[in-house]
C-alpha cells in the first residue's frame, strides 16, 4: 500500500481532472497502481471502479487538512477572584439556568453574593451584557476580544490616562462610584473623554450623570441638548435638564396635555382632589395624548395644570386603562427631580399600583442613597406583593439573598403562594401553578440561606414534594452555603 | 391510591402489555431500581430491546409514569414491569435521592391524568395471575418440520444473496456511470440519483447498502463547496471497496451488516463466538440524527477505561421519527458503569450491545493517557482493517481549538504538529481553555469533538 502512496501529487490532480469531465483515467494512473488494476481482471469498468477506490482511499490516508488561513488561539480564559461553584452544585445551577427564561443577572447575583463564581463550561457571558456582578469583569473582556483593566480590582483607577484601559461597563460603573465621590472631577472626565466615544456609549455615559445630579452639570446639560450630534444624547441631556427645572417644551403643547387630564375632587367630607385622564372620543387623540406624554416634561405638565410638581406627583389616581400611568410613571422617571420620586412611590403603593413600580423608577429610589428610603420602598414592595416577587427581584437586583423569613413571612405574597401550595397538593389543582412557579423562583433569588431553608421546610409541609422543580431555587439558595 | 397489582392490572393497556412486562421481572434485567419514599417515585433502567437501556419512571402516588423506549403503548411493558415489581416487593428497591433525569421528567409532567388515575378500567378485562401464569413453552416441533424451516431459511438467503449480487452489480454500472457523467453533474444532481439507485438496493434486499448510499448527500454537501468532489471520490471508492469485499465473501458478517442486516441482539447474545469485553467504561457522548427514511438514529459513544485493546464502543439504536414521541438518551456524557458488551463481529470491532451492566457510585479511573501520537494514526488504522468504514472514534492528546477565518473551527495540539478541522462551533468557553485530552469522531473530514478534560474541567459537546 505504501509503494501506492508515492507522490500523489503527480498523478492524483490528473486523475481527478479526467472525472471531471468524464474522461476515463488509464493513461494518467501511475505506474505502481498498474499491477493492482490489472488484478482488477475485467473489462474497463472494474479497471475505473480500481482507480476510483484507490483514488479514495489515498484522499482519506495521504493527506491531511491544512488550515489555509492561519489559525487564531485565543487568549486563555481568565481566572476569576472568586472560586467556582461547588461541583455538586453544578447540575442544579444549570438545570435553574436553562429555566430562568433567559434572566440570569439575577441567579449569578446571588451566586456572587455568597462567594462564588459559576464554570465557564455551564455559563458565559454575551460580550454585551452590562448589569452582571462585576467579578465576571475579566471574562466579559475576555468575550468581546479584548484584556480587562479592573479599576477596583487592581487599584487603578478611572482617570483621563486610563480611559482606554477600561472596558466600556466597567467604565461607565467606574464613573458612577466616582460622580457619588467627586461629582466635578467625573463631570469634567465626561467632558474631556466621554464625548470622544460613539454616540451610543456617549448616549449611556451621559446617562451617568444623574449621579449626584446638580446645577453645576447645567453648562454640559445645555451644550449637549443644544449641539450634541446625536438624537438620543440630545434626549438624556434634556431629561436631566427638565430634573434641573431647566425644561425645553413649548406652553402649547404643555397645554395640549393639560387638556387631556381631568384635576377633580373625591370623597363627601373631605373632598381630596385627584387627577386622572380625561375621556377621550378618537385614535387620534388618544396618539396624539401618547406623543406628548413622551415629550413634556413632568413640571411643566405640572404648572399647566396649576399645581406643584408635588402635588401632581401625589393626586395622580391610577385608575386608567391605557396606560396613562405607565407614561406618567416613565415622565417622572425621566425629567421630574429627586425630591419627587419618593412620594410618588409611596403615592402608588397606597392606590395599589404596584405594577407602576417599574425598573427605572426603582434605579431612580435607589440613586436617591437613602437607606431610610430604601428599607421603607422595599418594605412597601414586599407588602404590595401578590405572591409573584418579581418587584422585590428587581429591586434587590444588587443585593439577592439578603431578606430574612420573618420580613417574607409576614406579607400576603407569602401567604397567597402558601395557599396555592396547599390548595395544590389538596385537589391536584393546576390553575395556579405559575404563581407557584414564578414565586418559589423568586422567592428563592431574594431569601436568605437560613430563610430558604425555612420556606422550603413551609412549603413541603405545605404538601409540596421535597423535588418539586418549583422549589429547584430554594433548595439551591438552602445548598449555596457562603464561601469561606 | 398505593400501588398495589390490581392498579398495575386496571394501568395496562391489554393483555398482552401484561404479558409482555413478565418477561421483564427478572432482577438481572433491571441495572438499578430505586425509589424515594417522601416524593413517592421509583425509577429503574431496564435492559431493552435497544442497545441502550430504557429509563423508568413511576409516581407511586397517582401512578404517571414515563419511559424512554419508543413503544406507542401507554404504559408500555417496561412501566408495568417496573409498577408490578414494586407491587410485589417494594423493598427490592434501594432508597436513593432523586437523579436529574426524574426531576427532569418532574418539570416538564402536567400532572395526573385521567387515563393515569388508578382505578379506571380501561378497554378489555386484563387479568394480572393470567399473565403471571401464562405459559410460554410453544409447541414442541419435530425434526422434519425443524429441517424444512432450514432449508426455507437457507433458500431465502440464497435467493437474498442472488437479488444483492445482482444489484451490486448494477451499483457498480451506476458508479462507472457517474464517472462517465462527470463528477460536477452528479453533485448538481446528488439527492436524486442517490435516492433512485438506493431505492433499487432496496428493493434487492440490501437494506444497509441503500441506507448508506441515501446518506451520500448529507455527507457530501455538510462540506464545502471545494472539498465535496474528494469526499464524492472517497465516497463512491469506499463503495467500490464494499462492493468487491462483499462479493469475494458474501457470508463475512462485518460485510453482511455492511450490505444487507444485522444480526438480531438475541442472535448476538447467544452467539459463543462473538467478543466479549468486561471493563469501566464511561459515556464519551450521544449523537441523535434523523436519516432519510425516517428512522432517527442514536449513536452512543463508549471508552473502554481499562483496556487499550479494545479501547472504544459504539452503542447504535434506530427508532421511528415523529409521532411526538421525544426520546431522552438513557446515558448522559461522563456516566461511568461497569459492563459487559458484546462486539458485533468486526475486522476492529466497534459496535457492541450491553450484556450486563452495574451502575458506578463513583468511580475514581483517569481516563486513559494519550501520548503525543498523530491522532490521524487511529483512523488509519480503522482504515487499513475496514477501508470502506466512513467514520472512527479518534483521541486527541492536548491541545487548543481555534478559530480560523470566518466560522471555521479547528483542533491544534500543543506542539503545533497536527491540525484538525471541526465539524460544529465549540461552546466559547472552550476556545480559552486547554484541552488537555479529547474524544471525538472523525469522519475523514471533520472530527466531531464529544467530550473534554479541560483546565477549567471536563467538557461535554453534546448538544
Amino acid at each position: 500500500m505504501t509503494d501506492l502512496l508515492q507522490d500523489p501529487e503527480s498523478f492524483l490532480p490528473k486523475i481527478k481532472n479526467r472525472w471531471m469531465i468524464g474522461a476515463v483515467t488509464a493513461d494518467v494512473v501511475p505506474e505502481a497502481w498498474q499491477e493492482t488494476i490489472q488484478g482488477a481482471q475485467g473489462n474497463g469498468l472494474d479497471a475505473e471502479l480500481a482507480v476510483l477506490a484507490l483514488t479514495g482511499q489515498l484522499l482519506q490516508v495521504a493527506y491531511r487538512p491544512a488550515n489555509g488561513q492561519p489559525l487564531l488561539v485565543e487568549q486563555p480564559l481568565p481566572v476569576l477572584e472568586l472560586p467556582p461553584l461547588p461541583e455538586k452544585l453544578r447540575s442544579s445551577f444549570r438545570r435553574l439556568l436553562a429555566a430562568q427564561d433567559g434572566s440570569d443577572v439575577p441567579l449569578l447575583t446571588l451566586i456572587a453574593s455568597r462567594g462564588y463564581t459559576v464554570s465557564p463550561l455551564d455559563w458565559m457571558p454575551a460580550a454585551r451584557e452590562e448589569s452582571l456582578p462585576s467579578v465576571y469583569s475579566p471574562w466579559l473582556g475576555w468575550a468581546s476580544g479584548r484584556s480587562s483593566i479592573d479599576g477596583e480590582t487592581s487599584g487603578v483607577g478611572l482617570d483621563t490616562d486610563s480611559w482606554s484601559d477600561f472596558l466600556p461597563a466597567e467604565r461607565r460603573r467606574a464613573l458612577k462610584a466616582l460622580r457619588i465621590e467627586a461629582a466635578d472631577t467625573a463631570r469634567q472626565l465626561i467632558e474631556d473623554q466621554g464625548l470622544r466615544e460613539a454616540a451610543e456609549e456617549r448616549a449611556k455615559i451621559i446617562a451617568v450623570l444623574a449621579v449626584g445630579l446638580s446645577e453645576n452639570d447645567l453648562p454640559l446639560l445645555v451644550k449637549l441638548n443644544e449641539s450634541d450630534r446625536s438624537g438620543k444624547v440630545k434626549s438624556i441631556a434634556g431629561n436631566l435638564l427638565a430634573r434641573l427645572g431647566q425644561s425645553q417644551c413649548s406652553d402649547e403643547d404643555c397645554k395640549e396635555l393639560a387638556d387631556f387630564l381631568k384635576v377633580s375632587k373625591k370623597g363627601l367630607i373631605n373632598r381630596k382632589r385627584q387627577v386622572s385622564p380625561a375621556k377621550i372620543k378618537t385614535g387620534a387623540q388618544r396618539k396624539r395624548r401618547t406623543e406628548l406624554l413622551e415629550s413634556v416634561p413632568f413640571d411643566a405638565l405640572a404648572g399647566a395644570l396649576k399645581q406643584t410638581p408635588m402635588e401632581l406627583a401625589t393626586e395622580w389616581v391610577f385608575n386608567d386603562k391605557d396606560g396613562v400611568s405607565d407614561y406618567l410613571t416613565q415622565m417622572i422617571v425621566n425629567t421630574a427631580a429627586d425630591e419627587i420620586i419618593w412620594p410618588f412611590a409611596q403615592n402608588i403603593v397606597q392606590r395599589d399600583a404596584i405594577d407602576s413600580i417599574n425598573d427605572d423608577l426603582l434605579k431612580r429610589l435607589k440613586q436617591l442613597h437613602n437607606p431610610q428610603i430604601n428599607s421603607e420602598i422595599f418594605q412597601l414592595v414586599l407588602d404590595a406583593d401578590n405572591g409573584y416577587f418579581d418587584s422585590a427581584v428587581r429591586y434587590l437586583a444588587d443585593a439577592p439573598g439578603s431578606v430574612t423569613f420573618e420580613q417574607l413571612s409576614k406579607t400576603n405574597g407569602y401567604s397567597c403562594l402558601l395557599a396555592a401550595a396547599k390548595k395544590q397538593a389538596k385537589d391536584d389543582s393546576r390553575a395556579d401553578e405559575h404563581l407557584l412557579q414564578e414565586g418559589l423562583s423568586n422567592l428563592g433569588l431574594i431569601a436568605t440561606q437560613e430563610a430558604a431553608k425555612e420556606l422550603l421546610e413551609q412549603f413541603i409541609n405545605a404538601g409540596m414534594m421535597s423535588v418539586d422543580p418549583g422549589l429547584a431555587c430554594l433548595r439551591f439558595n438552602a445548598d449555596l452555603k457562603p464561601c469561606e | 391510591m398505593p400501588l398495589t397489582q390490581s392498579v398495575v392490572e386496571s394501568l395496562a393497556p391489554d393483555q398482552a402489555s401484561l404479558k409482555a412486562a413478565t418477561k421483564l421481572m427478572k432482577a438481572g434485567k433491571w441495572p438499578l431500581r430505586q425509589s424515594d419514599s417522601v416524593s413517592e417515585l421509583i425509577w429503574g433502567e431496564c435492559q431493552g430491546s435497544g442497545s441502550n437501556p430504557y429509563r423508568v419512571i413511576v409516581h407511586t402516588g397517582d401512578h404517571g409514569y414515563k419511559c424512554t423506549c419508543p413503544s406507542r403503548k401507554f404504559p408500555c411493558k417496561h412501566s408495568l414491569a417496573l409498577m408490578w415489581m414494586y407491587a410485589d416487593d417494594s423493598s427490592a428497591y434501594t432508597a436513593a435521592p432523586v437523579p436529574d433525569w426524574v426531576t427532569d421528567w418532574l418539570g416538564r409532567r402536567r400532572g395526573p391524568s385521567g387515563s393515569a388515575a388508578a382505578g379506571k378500567t380501561q378497554g378489555k378485562p386484563k387479568n394480572i395471575k393470567a399473565a403471571a401464569n401464562a405459559d410460554d413453552a410453544k409447541e414442541p416441533v419435530d425434526e422434519k418440520t425443524l429441517a424444512r424451516r432450514a432449508a426455507a431459511a437457507e433458500k431465502r438467503a440464497a435467493n437474498t444473496r442472488k437479488s444483492v449480487r445482482d444489484a451490486t452489480e448494477e451499483l457498480k454500472l451506476w458508479i462507472g456511470d457517474q464517472l462517465r457523467g462527470g463528477l460536477p453533474q452528479f453533485l448538481d444532481d446528488l439527492t436524486d440519483r442517490c435516492r433512485r439507485i438506493a431505492a433499487r438496493m432496496v428493493d434487492a434486499k440490501a437494506a444497509a447498502l441503500a441506507s448508506r448510499i441515501d446518506g451520500i448527500p448529507a455527507r457530501v454537501m455538510e462540506l464545502p463547496a471545494e472539498e465535496r468532489i474528494d469526499a464524492t471520490i472517497a465516497e463512491l471508492g469506499k463503495l467500490v471497496l464494499l462492493i468487491q469485499a462483499w462479493q469475494a465473501n458474501p457470508d463475512d458478517p462485518e460485510l453482511h451488516r455492511s450490505m444487507i442486516s444485522s444480526q438480531t441482539r438475541d442472535d448476538l447474545l447467544s452467539s459463543q463466538t462473538a467478543l466479549r469485553v468486561k471493563s469501566t467504561f464511561e459515556v464519551l457522548g450521544d449523537r441523535i440524527t434523523t436519516r432519510r427514511d425516517g428512522l432517527v438514529s442514536q449513536a452512543t459513544w463508549l471508552c473502554n477505561l481499562q483496556q487499550s485493546d479494545h479501547r472504544f464502543a459504539l452503542l447504535l439504536d434506530f427508532y421511528p421519527a415523529g409521532g411526538g414521541v421525544k426520546r431522552n438518551s438513557a446515558f448522559t456524557a461522563g456516566d461511568r458503569f461497569d459492563a459487559e458488551l458484546v462486539y458485533y463481529d468486526a475486522r476492529q470491532p466497534l459496535l457492541a450491545i450491553i450484556a450486563e451492566r452495574e451502575i458506578l457510585d463513583a468511580s475514581v479511573l483517569p481516563w486513559p493517557a494519550v501520548g503525543g501520537h498523530d491522532p490521524y494514526d487511529d483512523y488509519v488504522n480503522y482504515l487499513n482493517k475496514s477501508p470502506w468504514c466512513l467514520s472512527a472514534p479518534m483521541q486527541m492528546p492536548e491541545g487548543r481549538l481555534c478559530k480560523a477565518g470566518n466560522r471555521r473551527y479547528w483542533w491544534q495540539s500543543s506542539d503545533g504538529k497536527h491540525v484538525i478541522p471541526l465539524s460544529t462551533k465549540p461552546p466559547l468557553a472552550a476556545l480559552g481553555a486547554t484541552l488537555t485530552q479529547a474524544y471525538g469522531v472523525w469522519n475523514g473530514w471533520r472530527l466531531d469533538l464529544l467530550s473534554a478534560q479541560t483546565d477549567v474541567g471536563w467538557l461535554s459537546f453534546d448538544d
